[in-house]
């Protein structure tokens, strides 16, 4: 038996597949579906508890300038909490961005022939919005390969503050992660799911950056 | 005064030229010469002997906006002045006169209450305390004994607004049902306002100086309006109705403007006769978000009407009318402390001023606005700061300073003049509920959801006394006219009384 295909399955674990028979892998296979069932369990909870839970308005006496707002009861709070920094330190689960589809490169890029017989076709333009930044400067056009169109470069967002529910238009500071691919990180395309570092001084808060989740489109 | 520093062979024997200047701009005498190591003490001195006051009042000194402490010569070269050349200007504020020690010790923790108490007052002349509660009742108490003296029963809900009128005779009490009711000071009920078809969220007395009565009062309700009634005749007089809203906080000026605040954002003026529609502070909205508080720099004038600050007010109508009057005029023209020469015992009249009544908004955009209701299109400042809801806003009482609360646990104190922040006071460890200022503008009260409360001082601009004692949230609190006692109620359902 050749034992050189080994993979990691969900959980990390390698498994080299060409050296189990059938009925092993059948009892591997049931055993890992097992395995599977539960933690899919395990996260259903995990979820659910995180609801917190509101402070039943009714019975409470809460002086004229609380009772609009909705107070959650403490001691949810501190657990709460607790279990986001365990979910964070995790990691694993809580990523709102796996939702957004990958943009494939064929969408992202149109090809750009050059040469004097337009024979070339390494060149790539970029057809979706960008971020390059206050100093950028482009490279040499014979070894520039990826071109990012002037007019497709933003430095402005609109940033929804979602307490507030007002709309600001801030600078962009940096893209910091772009889902697809890091390749669309370090050009600083922006499209759904790209985070992005704005400049929040105009809201009075006291660092300097914040994070948005939603990019542009 | 330049020979005093050289007697002492101080230091600094440099001498430096100051100019005093009230708070209008106007010089008060010529420039004089004064070593750098003056004390503000020599330079209080100085000033009472160049105004020729009969009395020695307290001023305190700033140069640019920044309050002196020390003596002159480190202060100037911290705020870097060149002082040897330029006569540097120095504007004088005077302070009052009397001195409001600071609250230090629980003198008395009355139960009584059945549920949370969600709002306390004390009444003008500092004699009576009303408590609001989520057990429907308001309970009146005896300050002097310190303890309680009536239970009024009648609101079928939590009572969540206390408010005295400025004649000291009534109080009203604001329900969760929607209903207002005025009682006596012995407890009995005098009227029974109904209107409003959801809470009440903030009520306003008629100021004492326009009738000499305190017969007006206007509501603010959840149910986007405001009503103003007529409390003898239990009759609503006006409806105020253009918020969306829910209208969380209304004033009624001195000059016959009421204001009110509103969750959708919006602080209106109308007009107290006519009930009718002044406009809106602001182009087309005052705040981005709910407006949670409203103040005006005359606020505690128009609160404590006919009586000072011991409590006491004249014999007949007129004259108590007129006190109220002057009191009323000299803090909104921002001069409320200047005695200068008095004649045979008749205290001067109010100075002429240019300034109106201004008007301070918190929101829970995080920002307060303060305004001229004479150019209500642009807020005089726009005071940003804060990182959290702002809950509560509170002139002080000479209209010279603003404290603001806010659920980022801080206390800011800005400029009530220009708006300019003075000092940030951190020491809350949750969100702070309200602030109050003592009856000298020297303290201040505040109470929060760490179940503290806490005095501040505002010639240091630090923590003086800390009121521990509470078991749950303080949810209100209140410094006595009289500048004894300070009243703080929460969540525990006991009243706690403080004193020196």
């Amino acid at each position: 038996m050749n034992g050189n295909c080994a993979k990691n399955d969900f959980l990390g674990r390698t498994i080299v597949f060409c050296d189990l028979s059938k009925r092993i892998a059948q009892l591997y296979n049931k055993q890992r579906y097992k395995e599977k069932a539960e933690l899919r369990k395990k996260l259903k909870v995990q979820s659910q508890k995180t609801v917190e839970h509101k402070k039943p308005q009714d019975d409470e006496a809460l002086p004229a300038y609380l009772l609009d707002r909705e107070e959650v009861s403490r001691s949810k709070v501190l657990s709460n909490t607790l279990k986001q920094l365990r979910k964070e330190k995790a990691g694993k689960w809580s990523m709102p961005i796996q939702s957004v589809r990958p943009i494939a490169d064929m969408e992202m890029f149109r090809v750009l022939r050059s040469g004097k017989r337009r024979k070339n076709m390494w060149k790539r333009v970029v057809t979706k919005p960008t971020f390059v930044g206050q100093d950028f400067t482009r490279k040499p056009p014979k070894y520039e390969r990826f071109i990012r169109p002037m007019a497709l470069r933003f430095k402005k967002a609109n940033v929804t503050h979602p307490e507030l529910k007002t709309t600001f238009q801030l600078d962009i500071l940096d893209v910091k992660k772009n889902p697809s691919s890091p390749l669309y990180t370090n050009l600083g395309v922006l499209t759904k799911g790209t985070i992005i570092e704005v400049n929040v001084s105009e809201l009075g808060l006291v660092t300097q950056s914040g994070k948005v989740v939603w990019g542009k489109g | 005064m330049s020979g005093e520093g050289n007697d002492f062979g101080a230091p600094y024997d440099e001498q430096t030229t100051i100019e005093f200047r009230s708070v209008d701009g106007e010089p008060a005498g010529d420039p004089i010469m004064i070593s750098q190591s003056t004390t503000t003490e020599q330079l209080e001195q100085v000033l009472n002997t160049v105004l020729q006051n009969d009395d020695e009042q307290p001023y305190t000194f700033w140069v640019k906006g920044k309050e002196i402490s020390g003596d002159i010569g480190s202060f100037l070269t911290k705020v870097g002045i060149s002082s040897s050349e330029t006569t540097t200007p120095i504007v004088y504020l005077p302070q009052a006169l009397f001195r409001v020690a600071p609250v230090s010790r629980c003198s008395s923790e009355l139960p009584g209450h059945t549920a949370p108490i969600l709002a306390a007052q004390f009444s003008p002349d500092g004699v009576l305390v009303a408590s609001g509660s989520g057990d429907h009742t308001l309970r009146i108490w005896d300050m002097n004994t310190e303890t309680p003296l009536a239970t009024c029963e009648g609101h079928s809900d939590n009572v969540l607004t206390v408010n005295w009128a400025p004649d000291g005779q009534k109080v009203c009490s604001g329900g969760k049902e929607g209903e207002l009711r005025v009682w006596d000071r012995d407890g009995q009920q005098r009227s029974r306002l109904r209107g409003h078809t959801k809470w009440i969220n903030s009520v306003s007395w008629e100021p004492y100086h326009v009738h000499g009565r305190s017969d007006h009062l206007v509501s603010a309700s959840k149910d986007s309006t405001a009503k103003i009634w007529h409390a003898p005749s239990s009759r609503c007089v006006q409806t105020l109705s253009a918020h969306k809203l829910s209208v969380t906080s209304v004033a009624w000026g001195g000059e016959g403007k009421i204001y009110t605040a509103s969750e959708d954002g919006s602080v209106m003026m109308w007009d107290a006769e006519t009930g009718q529609n002044r406009g809106i502070l602001g182009r087309s909205r005052t705040h981005s978000h709910w407006v949670n508080t409203i103040a005006l720099s005359t606020d505690y004038a128009l609160r404590l009407g006919p009586f000072d600050e011991h409590g006491l007010q004249k014999g007949t109508d007129s004259e108590r009318k007129a006190d109220a009057q002057l009191r009323y005029l000299r803090v909104k023209s921002g001069h409320p402390f200047e005695t200068g020469r008095k004649k045979a015992g008749v205290p001067p009249p109010p100075i002429a001023s240019n300034m109106s009544e201004r008007v301070l908004t918190g929101s829970d955009d995080f920002t307060l606005s303060l305004w001229d209701p004479r150019a209500p299109l642009d807020p005089i400042k726009k005071m940003t700061g804060h990182q959290g809801v702002v809950n509560s806003v509170a002139f002080s009482p000479c209209g010279r300073f603003i404290a603001s609360a806010s659920f980022d646990k801080s206390i800011r104190i800005w400029d009530g003049v220009g708006g300019g922040l003075i000092a940030t006071m951190r020491g809350h460890v949750g969100r702070v509920y309200q602030v109050r200022w003592s009856a000298d503008s020297r303290l201040v009260v505040s109470c929060s959801e760490d179940s503290t409360a806490k005095v501040w001082d505002m010639k240091t601009k630090k923590l003086k006394n800390d009121l521990p004692g509470h078991s749950d949230e303080v949810y209100s609190v209140d410094w006595s006219p009289d500048g004894e006692r300070v009243v703080s109620v929460g969540k525990d359902k006991n009243l706690r009384i403080w004193r020196q």
